[in-house]
């Protein structure tokens, strides 16, 4: 019988090792190849980490892939807690009801957000109408789009449920009479969150933060249409080195760099988060 | 109401100083009271228990006394002082709950420091925890985590973190209902013996009515979301203030009847099984409705003169050093204690104590 | 080049040779006309009323499949996962990678006879012939890139030095394609439109230099015309260069016109090319085709209905002066004027400049 158990598991593990591995085996072994008049040849050149290593444009935008994750991360996180902890407090059909809405955002496709972005933070655009119509502002506020601060803006919103989702689910299996231990001895709402609901709530602000850190790193489609001329990613570098440049060498060792660079703040995130007091007991134990 | 100003003016240990006294609460969920209009008073150092059967709004008191309800109706004061606007945080209240509520994150050192730590600028926080940790034979179990303690060794951890605060007053909701009866007798003897090594008051909350005798100064039983009665235990076991409580305390029977005469603490009361004078609750005057409160142990077969009741032996149930007898006498199951095991049907007569029972209200 | 890649088609090729001659080869012959052919293309030229004339006549189906870019196009010969494929859509700019990776088959001319109504400029280029002199490809569709501008808020007709000019800061955009850009910031520098696309290194350093110095004018660099379009609508931009679409999109709701820069005009134009790997019972098929892409029918729908003029001067002197000139064929000195955006030797180069001037 486990002999069997055992024969079962087999094709789903030769599927996970070869869906992940082997399309990193491809890049590795691409990234040594030489390119001869828009044909990849089998090779062992180190042309293509060569010029990545020297590219200051390269590491520029893997740097800026990191610090966006980053930045969207942190910024989900802080407005991810009120409105995950907010939702534990609903009944349970109002609850249904918060999720739906939640999750608005991800019903439409990206790019019919993105155009709506446009029409509302656009020159003549809602929210500049808005303000001018007020007489709070005489010219429109240009910085409201295509600017690192628009970027900014619609990842966060774009990933704000990923975080709330993964928050939330750990926040609803956090004892509420946790809390109230905590208060009855002492604790602020404050302390109490910082003491009890945050290391409790690791695990998902973990999967949250992983998560939205993935997303947002690798996000190329909202920066370049709304990010105006800072818009410029490490992703689409790579999509431009395999498709127009054809340097399929170049765009291999820039997306490997790339992933392991993601991969290492992944992990250094991970840890951090696991230092977290006493967060290690809770998600060793589940 | 009335009844009940008088019992506590009787019942309360002289001279005390009161720390908690609650007037008028009431509190509401929905359609339901949970507590509807009780006032109570807790002495410094005084350990009182609630006590009551499921529902009737134990805990629900409790979360009010320790900030986590606000009551719709009536005052909370503590040291005199309103607490309606001070926040759980603030309040020299600490709780012991129903679920332990142990931090899982928290090593045993780490939750019962938890209050400490807070405050901030407290030095010897080590020393504290371990003399909390003593107090409660927990010391040896600092570096574990909850899960890795059995149910009585959190309970403990549970009781040492709320105790090393220095509270003003402990609750305690239930803490012992999900252990098994030696664990629970052996903390018992613990819990009243901290109690009075610390001078905390406790308000302790269970529905088991013989730990509630054997540790309480006070017993305030409770009857959907009113209190019935509040005395000592010696009080409410020997004159239950009504039929509830009667029924609630212990296996005695009760007989339904109206009162014939009164003379002065006694009264004659006719019922089914004949005619009984015995003490009688104030209030009770000729004519009413009342209950006569039959416990097992004022029954004998052996007695003067002629036996009070006659029937046959309907079930008989071995108990070890005893056995506990049904008799039925007529239409009723009168319960009392046999030195031997009685077959069924042998006919009994039975002596009754009269001195020894009471005459007691109907409840509403 | 069959080192690396043996394409699907071969592959398929081969099975059928080794498995099925014998029961296919003697039915070849009895199919004269093909059913269907396939034509990878662009949404723009392949509407399906613009080859109803050419199923009627011949009784092959046309079916359409769309492109999403030329790089995928090319990727996908390439890699031999667009084994379905009968005639391919190069464009002119990059036809000549096409020929290199002997993706295409060489053409024989002669079963083309509309080729004898292509303007000159397109029968003489040589983008469409490989180093062994024969032709790969056959330009069908041409268009101008103009600048499209808003003419309501800029009064002179805008050149490429305008989309450098700072009077119109955070009104302008460009599009995020090095050769395009490259070139336009070149023939803003004054190089002339000959060596636009031939740059020395220091050429492109100071390209390099004027492209960052733009990028705070710019409100935005623009991906798919669409994007272009949404931009002049929303009031976005006033001034870009562009595709013609933003223009026949708008001109009724807003004031926008086109600029022909004096400096030079970027044209494109499509081909017609033939997979090196068709087999040849459908040869005889494909080449009608390209003969119906010169052909009246053709040019007549595509002008009608999408506004652009096919290589063929077939049907122009049949068109309202209004039709003329709305697909730049009103005034024939525009054949002179262009410059056809062809990738440099050095084009790596020149992606390592966009991409630094983007990230600067
Ligand atoms: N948050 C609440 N929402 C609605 N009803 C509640 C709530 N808390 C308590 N109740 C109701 O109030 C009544 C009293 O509840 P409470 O918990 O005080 O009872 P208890 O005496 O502690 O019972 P137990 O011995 O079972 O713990 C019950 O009917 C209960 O259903
Ligand atoms: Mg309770």
């Amino acid at each position: 019988m486990t002999f069997r158990q055992r024969h079962l598991a087999l094709p789903v593990a030769v599927a996970i090792i070869a869906g992940c591995l082997a399309p990193l085996a491809v890049l590795v072994a691409f990234s040594f190849y030489e390119v001869e008049e828009f044909d990849l040849v089998p090779a062992f050149s180190f042309r293509a980490w060569g010029e990545l290593a020297v590219s200051a444009t390269d590491w520029f935008l893997i740097g800026k892939a990191v610090l966006s994750g980053l930045t969207t991360t942190v910024f989900t996180v802080v407005l991810g807690y009120p409105v995950a902890l907010a939702l534990t407090r609903l009944s349970a059909s109002a609850k249904g009801l918060a999720v739906i809405v939640l999750l608005t955002p991800l019903y439409t496709g990206e790019i019919v957000r993105i155009y709506a972005w446009r029409i509302v933070l656009g020159g003549e655009g809602l929210v500049n109408t808005v303000l001018q119509g007020l007489g709070l502002i005489d010219e429109p506020m240009k910085v409201l789009l295509f600017s690192p601060f628009t970027i900014g803006l619609v990842l966060t919103y774009n990933n704000l449920p990923f975080m709330v989702l993964a928050i939330w689910v750990s926040a609803e299996m956090v004892d509420r009479r946790l809390i109230e231990a905590a208060r009855d001895l002492g604790a602020r709402p404050v302390d109490a969150f910082f003491r009890v609901i945050l290391p409790l709530t690791v695990p998902g602000l973990a999967a949250g933060s992983l998560t939205v850190f993935a997303l947002s790193a690798g996000e190329m489609l909202t920066p370049s249409l709304l990010g105006g001329t800072s818009g410029s990613t490490a992703m689409a570098l790579v999509d431009n080195l395999f498709g127009t440049a054809f340097d399929w060498p170049l765009a291999s060792a820039l997306a490997l760099a790339l992933l392991a660079t993601l991969f290492l703040v992944a992990s250094a995130m991970a840890g951090l988060m696991l230092r977290l007091k006493g967060a290690r007991a809770v998600i060793g134990r589940a | 109401m009335v009844v009940e100003s008088r019992m506590e003016k009787r019942t309360e240990p002289a001279l005390s100083p009161l720390l908690l006294a609650m007037r008028g609460i009431v509190k509401t969920f929905g359609r339901s009271r949970a507590v509807d209009g009780i006032d109570l008073d807790v002495p410094e150092r005084a350990f009182l228990t609630l006590l009551g059967p499921s529902g009737c709004g134990k805990t629900t008191v409790l979360r009010m006394i320790a900030g986590f309800e606000r009551p719709d109706a009536g005052e909370i004061r503590l040291d005199n002082t309103p607490l309606a606007d001070v926040p759980p945080e603030r309040r020299p209240v600490n709780t012991v709950f129903q679920s332990y509520a142990l931090f899982p994150h928290l090593t045993v050192h780490d939750n019962v420091a938890f209050s400490l730590k807070l405050r901030g600028g407290v030095s010897d926080i080590g020393v504290r925890v371990r003399r909390a940790l003593d107090a409660v034979h927990m010391a040896d179990f600092g570096d574990r985590y909850p899960h890795q303690l059995s149910g009585g060794q959190q309970q403990r951890v549970a009781v040492a973190r709320s105790i090393i605060a220095e509270p003003r007053l402990l609750l305690l909701d239930e803490p012992l209902s999900a252990l098994d009866r030696k664990m629970r007798g052996h903390l018992q003897i613990e819990l009243k013996a901290l109690q009075r090594r610390l001078g905390i008051a406790f308000v302790y909350v269970t529905h088991d009515q013989e730990e509630a005798f054997a540790l309480s100064d006070i017993v305030v039983v409770m009857n959907k979301g009113r209190i019935a009665q509040k005395a000592d235990p010696e009080t409410i076991y020997s004159r239950p203030a009504d039929s509830f409580v009667a029924d609630f305390i212990g296996n005695s029977t009760l007989v339904e009847g109206r009162i014939q005469a009164r003379h002065g603490d006694r009264a004659t009361i006719e019922t089914a099984l004949g005619t009984i004078t015995a003490p009688a609750a104030e209030g009770l005057a000729v004519g009413d409705a009342a209950m006569l409160v039959i416990r097992p142990e004022l029954l004998s077969m052996r007695g003067e003169g002629s036996a009070t009741f006659t029937g046959s032996v309907g079930h008989s149930v071995f108990q070890g050093e005893r056995s506990m007898v049904g008799a039925e006498v007529g239409g009723l199951a009168l319960r009392f204690p046999a030195e031997a095991p009685l077959s069924v049907g042998t006919s009994v007569a039975l002596w009754l104590d009269a001195d020894r029972s009471f005459i007691t209200r109907i409840a509403a | 080049m069959q080192r690396f890649t043996l394409n699907r088609r071969q592959m398929l090729g081969g099975l059928a040779a080794g498995a099925g001659l014998s029961l296919l080869g003697p039915m070849r012959q009895a199919f004269a006309a093909v059913p269907e052919i396939v034509w990878a293309t662009w949404d723009s030229n392949g509407h399906p009323e613009y080859v109803a004339a050419f199923e009627k006549a011949t009784g092959t189906k046309v079916k359409l499949s769309f492109l999403s870019s030329e790089d995928a196009q090319f990727a996908a010969l390439k890699t031999g996962s667009a084994s379905d494929w009968d005639i391919v859509n190069p464009s002119l700019n990059q036809a000549s990678r096409y020929i290199k990776a002997k993706e295409l088959m060489p053409l024989d001319l002669s079963k083309v006879p509309n080729l004898a109504t292509m303007y000159d400029v397109f029968k003489t280029t040589d983008k469409v012939k490989g180093e062994d002199g024969k032709t790969y490809a056959i330009p069908y569709l041409w268009g101008l890139n103009p600048i499209v501008y808003r003419s309501d808020i800029h009064t002179e007709e805008p050149t490429y030095s305008t989309l450098f000019d700072p009077k119109f800061k955070g009104q302008l955009a460009m599009r995020d394609y090095a050769l395009e850009s490259i070139a336009i910031a070149a023939l803003h520098l004054g190089i002339p439109r000959e060596r636009a696309f031939l740059l020395t290194t220091d050429e492109l350093a100071e390209v390099k230099k004027a492209l960052i110095a733009q990028k705070p004018l710019l409100r935005t660099y623009w991906q798919t015309i669409g994007d272009l379009t949404n931009l002049f609508a929303t009031g976005e931009v006033t001034a870009a260069f562009s595709w013609r679409v933003p223009y026949d999109a708008l001109k009724d709701k807003m004031k926008v016109a086109m600029a022909k820069p004096k400096a030079g005009i970027m044209g494109w134009c499509d081909c017609f090319g033939i997979p090196a790997s068709l087999p040849e019972e459908k040869l005889e098929t494909a080449y009608k085709f390209a003969d119906y892409l010169l052909g009246a029918d053709y040019a007549a729908t595509i002008a009608e209905i999408g506004n652009y003029a096919t290589t063929s001067s077939i049907i122009r002197d049949k068109l309202t002066p209004e039709k003329q000139a709305a697909i730049f064929v009103d005034d024939l000195s525009v054949m002179q004027n262009f410059i056809w955006p062809v990738a440099p030797e050095n084009y790596s180069e020149w992606l390592k400049v966009w991409n630094e001037v983007k990230a600067a």
